[in-house]
């Protein structure tokens, strides 16, 4: 199902407005008995082709549900029919491409490829990636298959006529900034420690006893000598 | 308690320790041993002799540069220099010899500044306003010298020349409507002549005692337009150029009320005279001054460690990279450079090293044809600077993209690939097919397109009726409404990495996401609120998958970017809090690591974990680039030319994103610094020492011989080679190694032990005898 581009235009207007709006109406659907056919979540058609150069023709659709979450899934339109499974394995012995792509902006894809012959052996399982921008405007798709490396196996056709996909949605992030908080707050905490530690009310022997100590060590040690040597004289 | 303040203490130590370590002051017996620098001014814009009683010996020049600097006319040393702001408001406007000062008009006409000749002390400086700046204000010497009268878009003001002080200003009658580009004078009055387009031109006169507007009068002139070249001769008279009709009007005011045409046929001569108005403005005999070579230079070390640098307007150089002397230069004639993101370049390839003798070493320069716009390549020699090839080889197509293949072909030429606008491929050296046949199935190519904000990938196909192609397989939009691609950042091919991961504080490794074919992209734009915004974007330029995003709201450019490793650090400037900042990624799979032989990106590895963490900067950087070497086990640094002249050596483990704001005992195990929201410049981190340089375009940095030592060349303005070690020489012996006390310890061991088995065996002879 090929989406006009007029009609696309008018989608992808509104869809701005509906990536802002989607919590908010996802809430209040919740709090009270909302209309829930109006989930907030946007489409996206999906449209594929056999090798490089090969014609595109539909996928399916890709619904995000939930930009922030990054929920979001893959709808197939029909299976695959036994001329596109000959034109995959054709692409696969080949060593071609699968190639798929997303139609944004009027005349303006989105596109990625994968080797033909890595969604030809894992049985048509992929991984879609959607990576979002800030505003919710989709930038880039990425595709992979599981497992993803090429060993020469042969699946039979009937394990090719339906899609097994994941969809993976990827927003922008907001950059790094400078973290001064928390970093002045550690200071005033190692401030106050230090303020603290000077009003120290511990007893005065608690204190300093390592002072304390060796003094009377020394006193005991000379003290006893004394009174050696103070009996020797005695004895003399 | 306690403990906490002792670790605290710990930790003061570790960082002293720590910048103890990598403190890379020189003592002063090492100043210009193992770097050099040069100062230069740029092209001449304006020159004069020094009239000033002192000497007579002096020149003093502005440059299209932005510097005024006086020169020796003997020998052309710099005697002094001023370097001005990079960006409009350092333009200078005009240069005036007054006395024995020298005067300048910079500010888009409301700075003027007052130099000593001699010694360029500022004397005075003066602000006439503060409004908007103007592109070319026209400025005039009144009263025996004693006087500067400037006119700007909406003022005219006279500034005495003794103390800098404001005699008056005024507005420009009716600057709404009238554009006032000339004016000139008589001994009372100052003559204002403004051009309203399409219909006449106005003369005002001002008294130059007060400034008051005494008279305007207008002389119908329906021929004149913005864009109307005129010229006021000295003589007072305004001559203007009309090139529909090519007439010359002229005009004697004030008493003239008339323009006279004449046909341009008749006064070629003329013309002339017009032209060399200019050189009479800057005293005839000056014309010749040409002093220091244009600035724009390209540098390249290869395997042998010797430095070449490309200049990248028509001459390439040849410089020492040991001294700075210039070995050779050349003019490679028609070329221009490439425009890309808004920057000049002229990219340059090393085909061939040095390393295999007895092939000689290339290199080529790539440039378009002045008047073609057809790709025009430039294969030198870089010892000699002669070119390999009978001429200039003249392509016959724009080139619209150029790679360089990582194969050599028999010869050991890495082949450079050209892609033109009709998506052909060509390679050079054309016997260089077969490693292009080869590179075919596994090298793509992308191209960013900076006005519309697409990323294409393309992969290269050999198809029997054109050759070799390339045909686009993904694309990636960074397209908003105000939205522009700013940079473009790839990994340097030659890079090497040694270590695979980090090792955490409970000894498991970290491993790293190292992706050879990440690039990184930025934007800079503004959201709906008009707020401008900086985003990145880590592109895998194979399959086009976008790996990481962030977005720096209230940011501005210019980003600098340093992209190696798993690593990424970028520059920007924080519009809300008025600060530079500088951002560091760091990309890891995590624990375990997916493709242990070789990375595929189209068998990629999960979406990598991306660390990130900022710091303020409380300097501007103009250039960024990171220090590399020939094994990658040296620590890595990050040099950042600074713009007050200074080039900052930083350690790459103080822009590190795990830097804990408390750490644990995990965390020191593993080295890392406690967080610290400033990173500063201390002064012996500042490789080049008293020798600032300015206005630097970028930094080049080169593997040396030595695994421990990176070669470093600053280039712009001013030029400044140096190495860094950046965990010190480890194997290089040190300048005050005792070879004597070796030697003599060596011979002597030699000896005894050699005398000792002598006298050994005769003992073990009288004890068999006995």
């Amino acid at each position: 199902m090929l989406i006009q581009t007029n009609v696309l235009r008018r989608f992808f207007i509104e869809m701005k407005f509906a990536v802002c709006l989607h919590f908010l109406l996802f809430v209040a659907a919740k709090a009270g008995d909302f209309d829930s056919d109006f989930d907030g979540g946007y489409t996206l058609s999906v449209e594929h082709a056999f090798g490089a150069g090969g014609e595109f023709s539909s996928r399916g659709t890709v619904t995000v549900k939930s930009v922030k979450s990054g929920f979001a899934v893959f709808t197939q339109d029909r299976p695959l029919n036994h001329e596109e499974i000959e034109k995959l394995r054709h692409a696969a012995e080949s060593d071609g491409f699968y190639m798929i792509r997303i139609p944004t902006k009027p005349e303006l894809y989105v596109s990625t490829f994968i080797k033909a012959c890595s969604l030809y052996e894992s049985e048509l399982s992929d991984v879609i990636r959607i990576h979002l921008d800030q505003t919710g405007d989709v930038i880039g798709v990425s595709l992979t298959t599981v497992p993803a490396l090429c060993q020469g196996l042969e699946p039979p056709d009937s394990n090719l006529t339906n899609f097994n996909t994941s969809v993976e949605v990827a927003q922008t992030v907001t950059g790094p900034t400078p973290d001064t908080s928390t970093y002045l707050q550690k200071m005033a905490k190692d401030k106050e420690q230090k303020v603290a530690g000077e009003q120290d009310n511990r007893s005065f022997f608690a204190k300093y006893w390592m002072y304390i100590v060796p003094v009377v060590v020394f006193m005991l040690i000379t003290s006893a000598s004394d009174q050696g040597s103070g009996g020797g004289g005695g004895a003399r | 308690m306690a403990a906490s303040t002792c670790i605290l203490n710990f930790v003061k130590c570790l960082i002293i320790l720590f910048f103890v370590n990598v403190s890379l002051a020189l003592y002063a017996d090492q100043v210009g041993k193992f770097d050099w620098n040069q100062k230069l001014i740029g092209k001449v814009k304006y020159a004069l002799f020094d009239h000033s009683t002192h000497s007579s010996k002096r020149i003093v020049v502005a440059t299209e540069e932005n510097v005024i600097a006086a020169l020796n006319s003997k020998t052309g040393a710099i005697l002094w220099r001023h370097v001005f702001e990079k960006t409009s408001v350092g333009i200078v406007h005009a240069l005036y010899n007054v006395g024995n000062d020298v005067v300048t008009l910079t500010g888009g006409g409301n700075i003027i500044r007052s130099w000593n000749s001699a010694t360029g002390v500022l004397h005075w400086e003066s602000v006439a306003s503060k409004s908007t700046a103007t592109d070319n204000p026209q400025s005039l010497l009144m009263l025996e010298k004693k006087t500067l009268v400037v006119l700007t878009s909406d003022t005219v003001f006279a500034v005495g020349l003794a103390t800098g002080k404001i005699k008056w200003t005024a507005e420009v009658p009716n600057k709404d409507t009238v554009v006032y580009k000339h004016f000139y004078t008589d001994l009372d009055n100052l003559y204002l002549i403004g051009t309203v387009e399409g219909s006449h031109v106005t003369i005002a006169t001002i008294s130059l005692e007060t400034g008051k507007v005494k008279l305007q009068t207008q002389v119908p002139a329906s021929w004149v337009l913005l864009s109307t070249t005129c010229k006021m001769l000295q003589s007072g008279r305004l001559i203007c150029f009309e090139p529909r009709m090519k007439y010359l009007y002229s005009l004697q005011p004030p008493s003239g009320d008339q323009f006279v045409p004449t046909a341009l046929s008749d006064v070629m001569g003329q013309l002339m005279v017009i032209k060399d108005v200019s050189f009479t403005d800057l005293h005839a005999d000056s014309v010749g001054v040409q002093v220091a070579p244009d600035h724009h230079i390209v540098i390249t070390v290869d395997a042998s460690g010797q430095a070449k640098l490309v200049k990248d307007l028509p001459q390439v150089f040849g410089i020492d990279n040991l001294s700075g002397e210039v070995i050779w230069q050349k003019l490679i004639p028609g070329i221009v450079p490439f425009q890309q993101l808004g920057k000049e370049t002229l990219p340059l390839f090393v085909l061939r090293t040095t390393a295999h003798f007895p092939h000689p070493p290339e290199y080529a320069v790539l440039g378009k044809h002045k008047a073609t716009g057809n790709g025009l390549l430039d294969v030198f020699n870089p010892i000699t600077g002669r070119c390999m090839t009978r001429e200039v080889i003249q392509l016959n197509y724009r080139v619209q993209h150029v790679s360089q293949l990582a194969q050599h072909d028999a010869d050991f030429v890495r082949p450079v690939i050209f892609v033109d606008t009709n998506k052909l491929i060509h390679v050079y050296p054309e016997t260089a097919t077969d490693v292009l046949m080869e590179a075919v199935a596994h090298n793509y190519l992308f191209s960013a397109d900076a006005d519309t904000g697409v990323v294409t990938g393309y992969r290269m196909s050999l198809t029997a009726e054109k050759g070799f192609t390339s045909e686009p397989v993904w694309s990636v939009i960074l397209s908003k409404d105000t939205q522009r691609i700013t940079n473009v950042v790839a990994k340097r091919q030659n890079e090497h990495v040694h270590s695979q991961g980090r090792v955490l504080g409970d000894r498991s490794v970290l491993y790293k996401y190292l992706n050879p074919n990440l690039v990184v992209f930025t934007t800079e734009g503004q959201d709906d609120q008009e707020k401008s915004y900086v985003t990145l974007y880590l592109i895998d330029v194979i399959s086009g998958q976008v790996v990481f995003s962030a977005n720096h709201q209230r940011a501005k450019g210019p980003v600098n970017i340093v992209h190696s490793e798993n690593w990424v650090v970028y520059t920007y400037w924080n519009q809300r809090l008025r600060r530079h900042e500088v951002a560091a990624l760091e990309m890891y799979e995590g624990r375990t690591q997916s493709n242990t032989t070789a990375f595929s990106s189209l068998a990629p590895p999960p979406t990598p974990i991306v660390e990130r963490q900022a710091y303020i900067l409380p300097y501007t950087v103009v250039a960024m680039t990171t220090t590399i070497t020939e094994k990658g086990i040296t620590n890595r640094h990050i040099l950042l030319a600074l713009a007050d002249g200074g080039i900052l050596d930083l350690p790459k483990a103080l822009l590190d994103p795990r830097r804990p704001n408390t750490p644990t005992a995990e965390h020191r195990e593993e080295g890392l610094i406690p967080y610290m929201p400033e990173i500063g410049a201390p002064k012996e981190m500042i490789i080049n020492y008293n020798r600032s340089v300015f206005n630097i375009d970028a930094i080049y940095s080169a593997p040396a011989g030595l695994e421990s030592t990176t070669l470093i060349f600053a280039y712009g303005l001013d030029l400044f080679c140096t190495r860094v070690w950046p965990s010190k020489m480890f194997d290089v012996l040190k300048d005050d190694f005792d070879y004597w006390l070796i030697s003599v310890v060596l011979t002597a061991l030699i000896l005894s032990s050699i005398i000792l088995q002598k006298m050994a065996a005769r003992k073990q002879l009288h004890a068999a005898w006995k």
